[in-house]
C-alpha cells in the first residue's frame, strides 16, 4: 500500500483536503497519531501503523487498545481530554512513550499522539519499570492531597526501583531546619554532602561513604534535591549497602521522584491554604451576619412599639434616669401635638393614663427658653413654670432626695430634649426624670441625652418613613394588581367590580360606583362591601341626576372639597340625602374628634371625561381606620378614580366603536343586497329589511307617490313588511301620519313622530300600526331628482329609539336604495335603447359588408374595366335590377359611354358603347349634373327620361361617380316593375358609387403612372447608355479625370486616374478630395486647396478660372489641370485631368542637357577658329596678303554667325525649360533706346558702313518700365539688328517709343523687305526664315524673332507686327509701367 | 613684366591664349589642368590667372577655390575662360572665386582688353 492510499484512507470525509500535509508525517521516525475529541482515530502515519499494531483495525484507538490490553482506555481518554500529557505504553512491539498534544489547526479538536519508541536499546525493562513507577506516583498524585502518603509512596518507589537498601525523606520545616518525614531500611547522616547538594541544587552520588557516624552496612548513598518554587524544599535520600551502587540512570530516575514529591509539597501547601482561606471566609461570614442583624433594627419592619420600647430603655440605661418618656408629635391643622407612645419606668397604668393626655408643642416650646438651655436639651428646674407637664407628675414615683446639695434633682424638675426631623419639622420628644446618681443633669449629661436622641430621631424618622412607604407600595401593589386584572376582564361589569373591590382592599369598607350620563343620571351601579338588600335598596333610592349636577356646580358645595373628592360631614345639608346606608348609629363619645368618621359622613369622587362631562360617582364609606381620610388616602382614591375613568372611557369608545363598526357592515350589507338586483321590488323589499335590522324597528311600509286626477297626492302602500301579517296594501289613512307625510313630501326633509296614543285598530286595517306607544319616522325616498316615495319605519316602545344617528344610517340606506333604484329604472330604459340601436346597427352592418365586399373586390383590381364589371355586377346583387349599366364621360366627345353592363344581351367591348347621348342628356345627364341620385318611381312618367335603358323600364335608380371635383359618370339601374327601388338601396347604390368612382379614378390614375414610369424608363435607358458611352471613352482616354461633386466628393475617376495617384479606383470614388491632402506633395495640396476654395467660393467663382499644376508621385510627374464644372448655372464641382508627363519632361531635360552640351562643344573648337583668325588678321602671323586677308575674313564671320547661332540656341532652350528669370526693375526706357541705339547702332552702322539712317523718337519724360534691362536691350538689339539686316542702303530705321495706358509700346520701323501676308503669323515660329533669296543672303538663325516675343511674353507684354512685302515692317511691343504708389498718394 | 598663368587643357586654345598675351606684352606660365595649375601658382608670384572649367584631375572651379583658400594666391584676379554659357555655370563660377568670366568663343582683342581691365582694378 502506498503511503498516499494510506493517507486518504485514514482521513476520511471532511479531513479529505489534508490528506496531502499529513503525507509529510510518513517519513518521521516518531509515531503520529490524530485522535479526535472522541479518541476516534483519524490518521496515522506508517511509523505509528508499525509501533501500534494498526493495519486492518484502525476505527478506534482506544477500542483497540481495551481489546489487547496493552493501552489502557483510561489512558487515552486522560491523553485526549488533557493534552498536553505525556504516558507510557505497553505494545507488543514494547514499551512507547506517549505524548499527546493538541494539534493546532482551528476547525476541530484533534489531538495529536507522538509515540516514540521508548527503548530501541536491549536494557527496556529497568527504564520500564522505572516508567511505570512514575506513572504509578502521577496517579496517586491526582489522588490524593496528603503529603505524608505521597512522600511515601515515592520513597518506597525509589527504594523498590533502585533496590537500595534504605532511604530517608526530609523536608525544611517553617523554622529553616530540615526535619526527617520518613525513614525506610538503613540510613546515615550526610550532613556536609546534603549542604553541597541544597546549595548546588544538583543530586549527588557518594559512591563510597567514610561511614564515620553512621551504621557500618551504609557504604553508598544517593542525595537529590526537592527542589519547590526555585528553592530546595527537601532531599531524598537513598542508602546503599554496597560502594557504586547508584548509577547516573538511577540518578535521573530519582530526580524525576523528586519532582513528584515537589508536586506533592506544592499541591498539599496550596491545600492547606485553600483550607485556611475557607475558615477565614466563614467566620468574616459570621460577624456580617452579627452585623446584620444588629443593624435590622432600624431597617427591618418591625413593629414600631417594638421599635420605640427598644428607644426607650436604651435611653434609661445609656443616660441614666429611671424615668424615659417618648412622646410623637402629630400634625393636627397647622399644629403640632405630641402624642405620648411609650415609656420607660413607668407602670402600665401611669402611662395608659399619660397617654390620655395629648399636649400641644406649643407648651414645649415656651419651655425652651435660652436659660434652660443645656446643649439641645433643656432642663427647667422645680418651681419654675413648667407647664404642668404630665411627666412632672409621673417622676414622682421615684422619690428624690431631700435636696440638700444644691445640684439634687427635685420633684418637678423637668428635663427634656426635643427631636426634629430631617426638615426640621418637630418629630418627637424624649421627657426624662428620676435620674440614677439623683443629681441633676449638667452639660455632660445633656450630650449623652443629645447623642441617643439623635440617634433615636434618625431611627424613628427611618421608621415612619419606611412604614409609610411600606404601606404606600401595599397599595401601589394592590392597585397594580387591580388594574391586572380589571386589564383581564373581559365583562364591562367585571371590570368596575374590581375597581370597587380594589377600594375595598384600600380601607373602605364599603363602595358604590354609578355610571352617569350628561346629566348625571345613573346608568349603572356596582357595589362592594354591601349585602344584596343594601344594594337594592341604594339602587333604588339613587340621588337623581338633577340634584348632582346642581350640586357640583354650586360654589357652596365646593367648601367639601378635599382633593378631587368631596367630603360631606354627617352634620351637613347635603348629609341628610347621603346616597350610603348607613349601618351604625353615630357614637356620641366619639363626636368630639375632628378626624374620627361620623357613619352619616359621605366621601364621594366624580370622574369626568376629558371634555369635562361626568362619567360615574364613586361613594365611600366606612373606612378601617376609622378616620376620615388623609390626604394619601384621597390620593388612592385619586389613582382609583382615574383608572376606572380609563376604563370607563375605554369601554365607551369600545361600544361606540362597535356601534359604528355594527352600522358600517348594515350598510355594507345593505349596499351589497341592494347592488345584487335589478328588480325594483327586490329592491325595496332589501332596503325595507335592512332598516328593519339595522335600527331594530319594528316595521316599515313604503308609499309610492301618486297624483290623483285632481292632482293630489296619494300615497299607495306599494310594499310593506309587518312581521307575520304578510303584505297588505292600499292608501295611507291615518290622519297623523298622513300629517307628517305632507311634511315630509314638502320638505323633502326626514322627520319623526312620537305617537302615544295610537288610533284603534281597524280604522288603519291598511297599516302595520301597532296598537302600544310608537315612534314614526318618515324619510323621502328620491330617484334621481324625483320624489319616488316615502319610507315609514315604526319603532315600537322605547321613546328615545330614533336618535339622529338611527335617522342618518336610514338616510344611508335610503340614499344605497335610491341609487340601487336609479339604476334600475336606468337599466330597463337602457335596455329598450339596445334593442333599438341593435337592429340600426344590424341593418347599418349588412350594407357596410356589402360596401366592404365591394372595396375590397375593387382594390384586388386597377384594370379599369374589371372594376366596373365588377362592382356593378356586386351592387346588383343586392339591388336586383333588371338592367345595370355604368357609363362614363368620355373626355373628348363629351359622350356617356358604356363601360359596363348587367342584363344586357349584347357585351360590352374594351373601347365601351357608345350610349349616343351627350353627358348632360337624360336622365343619366341630370345626375351627372346635378351631382345628385335619383330614385324614381316609374321612368316613363319622367320628363327627363329619354329611355336610355334598354327594353320597357320603368323604376329607375341613378347615382354619379363622384371623385373629387370631378363626375366621371353614372351608375343606372332600371327595372321593368314600377317602384322597385328604395331609399336604402339608392344610399347603398351612393356609397357603391362613391367607391366604384375612387376605383375608376385610382385604376386611371394608375394608367398614367404606368405610362409615366414606362417612358421614364426608356428615358433612363438612354441616360445610362449615354453614361455608359461617356464613361468608356474616359476610361479610354490616356489622361487621368476625375470629377468631384461640390462637397469634394469624388464621383467619378477613370483607370488612368487611379494609375497615376497611384490608387484603385474603387478606393477614389466616394472619398472627398480633402482625404488625398498630404499624399502628393506641396503641389498636391495646393490641387486640394484650390478645389476647396472654389467649393467655399462656389457663387462668386470666375467660370473660366482654372488651375495648372504639376505633381511628383512617387518618380512620375504629373501634370494636372483641374477646373470648376457648372451644370444650369450651379457649381457643380471640379474635374480634374492628369497628365503623366514624367517622358516629356525627361525628353526635355535631355533636350536642355544636349542643347548645352552641344553648344559647349560647338564653342571650344570655335574658340580655337575665331581666335587664330583674329590673330592672324592682327598681324600676329605677319603680313597678309589680300586673298589671306579675305579669306580670313569670311572664317571670322562665319565663326561668329555660328557663335551668334549657339547663343540663340541657348537662350532659346533657357527659356523653353523655364530656366530663364527675369530680373525686373525700373528701367528708364529712353536711356535704354538711346544706348542701343548710340552705342550697337552706330557700332554696327560704322564697323559695316551701313547706309541706313536711324531716327529714333521718344515721347518726353517717358514713366519707367518694370523690366528686364538686359532683356529688353536684348529684344530690342535683336530688332534693330534685323532692322538693319533687312533693309537696303538708303532706307532708314526708326526707333519710336511712348505710354500707352499701363504700358510702353516700343516700335521699330524700318523701310526694308517687308514680310508677306502669309509670312507674318510665322516670323516668330523658331528656325523659320522667309525663303526669298534676299532673306536668306542675310545671315540668321531663324530663332530671333522667337527668342524676343518670348521675352516680351514673359514681361506680360505684347508683341505685333505691321508690315507690307517691299515697303517695310514695323515690329511692336509694349512692357508694363512701373506702378508708381508715391503718385498715387 | 606683369606674370599671367593661364590653365587649359586644349593645347591649341592655350597655345592662342598664350600668343594672345605675349603679343600684347604679358609674361605667361602655362598649366594643363587645374591641378598644375595650383601648384604653379605657389611656386610663382602671378598677376593674373586664366582658368578654363572643364579639365582634366581637376575642374577650374576647384583650382579657383583652392586658391582662394591659400594666403599666397587668395588675392591674385582669377578669370575664368570657359565655354560653358550657361548661368548657372557663370554664376557657379563666380561662387568659386572667380574676378570674371569670359564665354568662349572670345575675340582676342577683347580679352585683352578685359585683361587689362582687370590688372588696372587690382
Amino acid at each position: 500500500m502506498s503511503e498516499e492510499q494510506t493517507a486518504t484512507r485514514h482521513a476520511p470525509g471532511r479531513s479529505e483536503p489534508k490528506a496531502a500535509a499529513f503525507q509529510l508525517f510518513d517519513g518521521l521516525r516518531e509515531g503520529i497519531c490524530l485522535l479526535n475529541a472522541e479518541g476516534s482515530l483519524l490518521y496515522a502515519n506508517e511509523s505509528a501503523r508499525r509501533l501500534l499494531a494498526l493495519d486492518g483495525r484502525e476505527e478506534n484507538l482506544a477500542e483497540i487498545a481495551d481489546a489487547d490490553g496493552f493501552l489502557p482506555e483510561q489512558t487515552w481518554r486522560s491523553l485526549v481530554a488533557d493534552a498536553p500529557a505525556t504516558a507510557h505504553a505497553h505494545t507488543t512491539s514494547g514499551p512507547l512513550l506517549v505524548e499527546s498534544r493538541p494539534a493546532q489547526w482551528q476547525d476541530e479538536p484533534v489531538v495529536q499522539l507522538v509515540i516514540n519508541r521508548a527503548a530501541e536499546t536491549g536494557e527496556t525493562s529497568g527504564v520500564e519499570a522505572q516508567l511505570t513507577a512514575l506513572a504509578r506516583i502521577s496517579r496517586e498524585l491526582n489522588a490524593t492531597l496528603h503529603l505524608d502518603d505521597i512522600l511515601d509512596s515515592v520513597l518506597q518507589e525509589a527504594v523498590q526501583h533502585t533496590e537500595a537498601n534504605g532511604g530517608q525523606i526530609s523536608l525544611f520545616e517553617a523554622d529553616g531546619s530540615l526535619q526527617q518525614r520518613l525513614v525506610q531500611g538503613i540510613v546515615a547522616p550526610t550532613p556536609e554532602q546534603d549542604r553541597r547538594v541544597i546549595e548546588t541544587q544538583q543530586s549527588a552520588i557518594l559512591s563510597t561513604l567514610p561511614n564515620e557516624n553512621g551504621p557500618t552496612e551504609v557504604r553508598s548513598a544517593l542525595i537529590a534535591p526537592i527542589l519547590f518554587g526555585g528553592e530546595v524544599a527537601g532531599l531524598i535520600h537513598l542508602f546503599a549497602d554496597r560502594r557504586d551502587f547508584f548509577t547516573p540512570q538511577t540518578e535521573t530516575f530519582i530526580t524525576t521522584l523528586s519532582n513528584y514529591a515537589a508536586i506533592a509539597i506544592g499541591n498539599a501547601r496550596r491545600f492547606a491554604e485553600i483550607k485556611e482561606r475557607n475558615t477565614l471566609l466563614q467566620q468574616r461570614t459570621q460577624q456580617i451576619e452579627h452585623f446584620v442583624e444588629s443593624s435590622r433594627v432600624f431597617n427591618s419592619d418591625r413593629p414600631l412599639e417594638e421599635v420605640y420600647e427598644d428607644l426607650v430603655y436604651a435611653i434609661q440605661e445609656g443616660v441614666g434616669f429611671n424615668v424615659v418618656l417618648l412622646s410623637l408629635a402629630e400634625r393636627e391643622g397647622t399644629d403640632w401635638s405630641l402624642r405620648k407612645v411609650m415609656a420607660a419606668g413607668l407602670p402600665l397604668e401611669q402611662l395608659q393614663e399619660l397617654q390620655q393626655v395629648q399636649e400641644p408643642w406649643q407648651k414645649i416650646e415656651r419651655l425652651m427658653k435660652p436659660e434652660h438651655a443645656l446643649g439641645n436639651a433643656f432642663f427647667v428646674p422645680a418651681g419654675e413654670a413648667n407647664g404642668d407637664l404630665a411627666i412632672t407628675k409621673a417622676a414622682d414615683l421615684f422619690p428624690t432626695g431631700d435636696g440638700e446639695q444644691a445640684n439634687a434633682w427635685r420633684d418637678h424638675d423637668l428635663f427634656f430634649i426635643p427631636m426634629r426631623d430631617s426638615r426640621g419639622q418637630p418629630l418627637a420628644l424624649i421627657n426624662l426624670a428620676a435620674p440614677l446618681d439623683g443629681a441633676r443633669p449638667d452639660l455632660n449629661t445633656a450630650r449623652v441625652l443629645e447623642i441617643f436622641a439623635n440617634q433615636a430621631a434618625n431611627a424613628i424618622e427611618n421608621v415612619q418613613l419606611f412604614h409609610n412607604m411600606r404601606d404606600y407600595a401595599i397599595e401601589l401593589q394592590q392597585l397594580h394588581n387591580v388594574s391586572q386584572q380589571t386589564l383581564r376582564e373581559p365583562d364591562f361589569d367585571g371590570k368596575l367590580q374590581w375597581i370597587v373591590d380594589g377600594l375595598q382592599t384600600a380601607g373602605w369598607g364599603r363602595v358604590a360606583l354609578t355610571l352617569r350620563d350628561e346629566e348625571f343620571n345613573a346608568t349603572k351601579l356596582v357595589t362592594g362591601g354591601m349585602t344584596a338588600e343594601e344594594h337594592d335598596y341604594l339602587a333604588n333610592n339613587l340621588l337623581p341626576g338633577e340634584l348632582w349636577q346642581t350640586r357640583f356646580r354650586s360654589d357652596d358645595f365646593q367648601k367639601y372639597r378635599r382633593g378631587s373628592s368631596y367630603l360631606i360631614p354627617h352634620d351637613a345639608d347635603e348629609a341628610q340625602e347621603n346616597v350610603q346606608p348607613d349601618a351604625a348609629p353615630p357614637d356620641d363619645e366619639e363626636a368630639g374628634d375632628a378626624n374620627r368618621w361620623h357613619p352619616h359622613d359621605a366621601l364621594v369622587r366624580p370622574l369626568y371625561d376629558q371634555q369635562g362631562q361626568p362619567l360615574a360617582l364613586i361613594s365611600l364609606d366606612q373606612p378601617q381606620d376609622g378616620r376620615r381620610p388623609s390626604e394619601r388616602a384621597l390620593q388612592t382614591i385619586d389613582l382609583y378614580a382615574q383608572f376606572a375613568t380609563s376604563v370607563i372611557v375605554n369601554h365607551r369608545l369600545f361600544s361606540e366603536m362597535v356601534q359604528r363598526s355594527e352600522e358600517l357592515q348594515t350598510l355594507v350589507d345593505a349596499s351589497r343586497a341592494l347592488s345584487g338586483t335589478l328588480d325594483e321590488d327586490a329592491v325595496l323589499t332589501a332596503m325595507g329589511e335592512h332598516m328593519l335590522q339595522a335600527i331594530d324597528a319594528h316595521a316599515y311600509t313604503i308609499y309610492a307617490l301618486r297624483r290623483d286626477k285632481e292632482d293630489a297626492v296619494v300615497l299607495n302602500n306599494r310594499l310593506q313588511i309587518a312581521g307575520e301579517d304578510g303584505a297588505p296594501s292600499g292608501p295611507l289613512y291615518d290622519g297623523n301620519r298622513l300629517e307628517l307625510a305632507r311634511q315630509v313630501i314638502d320638505d323633502q326633509e326626514p322627520a319623526t313622530r312620537y305617537i302615544s296614543s295610537p288610533q284603534k285598530a281597524g280604522e288603519t286595517a291598511a297599516d302595520a300600526i301597532p296598537q302600544e306607544s310608537h315612534a314614526v319616522a318618515m324619510l323621502p325616498l328620491t330617484i334621481g331628482e324625483e320624489l319616488y316615495g316615502i319610507v315609514e319605519v315604526v319603532c315600537v316602545g322605547e321613546r328615545n329609539r330614533l336618535t339622529e344617528d338611527k335617522l342618518k344610517l336610514l338616510g344611508a340606506i335610503l340614499n344605497q336604495s335610491s341609487t340601487a333604484l336609479e339604476t334600475v329604472h336606468l337599466f330597463e330604459e337602457l335596455d329598450e335603447r339596445v334593442a333599438r340601436r341593435t337592429q340600426a346597427l344590424a341593418e347599418e352592418s349588412e350594407r357596410v359588408k356589402i360596401l366592404l365586399r365591394i372595396t375590397t373586390e375593387l382594390t384586388t383590381s386597377l384594370d379599369k374595366d374589371v372594376v366596373l364589371a365588377r362592382a356593378l355586377q356586386l351592387v346588383n346583387d343586392v339591388v336586383k335590377a333588371s338592367q345595370g349599366v355604368i357609363m362614363l364621360v368620355d373626355e373628348e366627345s363629351d359622350e356617356l359611354v358604356i363601360q359596363a353592363a348587367e342584363g344586357l344581351e349584347r357585351d360590352v367591348p374594351v373601347e365601351g358603347l357608345r350610349s349616343g347621348m351627350k353627358r348632360n342628356e337624360g336622365l343619366a345627364g341630370w345626375v351627372i349634373e346635378k351631382r345628385e341620385a335619383a330614385v324614381i318611381e316609374d321612368a316613363t312618367q319622367d320628363e327627363r327620361w329619354v329611355g336610355e335603358a334598354f327594353g320597357e323600364q320603368r323604376s329607375l335608380l341613378a347615382a354619379p361617380l363622384i371623385t373629387g371635383n370631378d363626375v366621371l359618370g353614372v351608375i343606372m339601374l332600371t327595372h321593368p316593375d314600377r317602384d322597385r327601388f328604395t331609399g336604402e338601396q339608392l344610399s347603398l347604390v351612393e356609397a357603391a358609387a362613391s367607391q366604384v368612382a375612387n376605383a375608376v379614378h385610382n385604376a386611371s390614375l394608375y394608367d398614367l403612372i404606368r405610362q409615366q414610369a414606362e417612358k421614364l424608363g426608356a428615358m433612363m435607358r438612354e441616360a445610362q447608355i449615354e453614361v455608359a458611352k461617356v464613361q468608356s471613352i474616359l476610361e479610354s482616354i490616356a489622361d487621368g479625370v476625375l470629377v468631384a461633386e461640390a462637397d469634394g466628393e469624388i464621383i467619378m475617376a477613370n483607370m488612368p486616374t487611379a494609375k497615376i495617384l497611384d490608387m484603385p479606383q474603387e478606393n477614389l470614388i466616394g472619398k472627398t478630395v480633402h482625404e488625398l491632402m498630404g499624399l502628393y506633395g506641396e503641389s498636391g495640396d495646393e490641387w486640394v486647396k484650390t478645389i476647396e476654395t472654389w467649393a467655399a467660393q462656389a457663387d462668386s467663382l470666375e467660370r473660366r478660372t482654372s488651375l495648372k499644376n504639376q505633381l511628383e508621385i512617387d518618380d512620375k510627374i504629373v501634370l494636372v489641370h483641374v477646373a470648376p464644372v457648372f451644370a444650369n448655372n450651379n457649381y457643380f464641382g471640379t474635374i480634374s485631368i492628369f497628365r503623366d508627363v514624367t517622358k516629356e519632361v525627361e525628353v526635355d531635360r535631355m533636350k536642355s542637357e544636349f542643347v548645352s552640351t552641344v553648344s559647349h562643344e560647338l564653342r571650344t573648337p570655335m574658340t580655337s577658329i575665331k581666335g587664330y583668325a583674329d590673330l592672324m588678321l592682327m598681324g600676329a602671323a605677319g603680313e597678309l596678303t589680300p586673298p589671306q586677308l579675305r579669306y580670313l575674313e569670311v572664317i571670322k564671320n562665319n565663326a561668329d554667325r555660328l557663335k551668334a547661332l549657339v547663343n540663340d540656341l541657348l537662350d532659346i532652350s533657357r527659356i523653353e525649360t523655364g530656366k530663364t528669370q527675369l530680373k525686373l526693375q525700373p528701367v528708364d526706357i529712353s536711356q535704354l533706346v538711346s544706348d542701343v541705339v548710340n552705342d550697337h547702332m552706330q557700332g554696327r552702322i560704322q564697323h559695316e558702313k551701313i547706309d541706313i539712317k536711324v531716327m529714333t523718337s521718344i515721347a518726353p519724360s517717358l514713366p519707367l518700365a518694370n523690366a528686364d534691362p538686359d532683356k529688353v536691350t536684348r529684344i530690342l538689339t535683336n530688332l534693330v539688328d534685323n532692322a538693319l539686316n533687312y533693309t537696303p542702303a538708303g532706307g532708314e530705321v526708326e526707333i519710336e517709343a511712348q505710354a500707352n495706358g499701363d504700358y510702353v509700346s516700343i516700335s521699330v520701323r524700318d523701310t526694308g523687305i517687308g514680310i508677306s501676308e502669309e509670312n507674318q503669323a510665322k516670323v516668330f515660329d523658331r528656325f523659320y526664315r522667309v525663303e526669298e533669296s534676299e532673306v536668306q543672303d542675310i545671315p540668321g538663325t531663324g530663332l530671333g524673332l522667337s527668342i524676343v516675343s518670348s521675352l516680351v511674353e514673359m514681361h506680360g507684354g505684347e508683341m505685333s507686327l505691321t508690315s507690307r512685302l517691299g515697303e517695310g515692317s514695323t515690329f511692336t511691343f509694349s512692357l508694363p509701367l512701373v506702378v508708381d504708389d508715391s503718385d498715387m498718394v | 613684366m606683369t606674370k599671367i598663368l593661364i590653365a587649359e587643357d586644349d593645347q591649341d586654345i592655350r597655345e592662342l591664349v598664350v600668343l594672345t598675351l605675349q603679343f600684347n606684352g604679358y609674361e605667361v606660365v602655362s598649366a594643363v589642368d587645374g591641378a598644375q595649375a595650383v601648384e604653379k601658382a605657389q611656386e610663382d608670384d602671378f598677376d593674373l590667372i586664366l582658368m578654363d572649367v572643364r579639365m582634366p584631375r581637376m575642374t577650374g572651379y576647384e583650382a579657383c577655390r583652392q586658391l582662394r583658400e591659400m594666403d599666397s594666391t587668395r588675392d591674385i584676379p582669377i578669370i575664368i575662360l570657359s565655354a560653358k554659357g550657361q548661368e548657372s555655370e557663370i554664376q557657379a563660377g563666380l561662387d568659386a572665386g572667380a574676378t570674371q568670366y569670359i564665354l568662349k568663343p572670345f575675340a582676342p582683342d577683347v580679352l585683352a582688353r578685359k585683361i587689362s581691365e582687370a590688372l588696372n582694378e587690382k
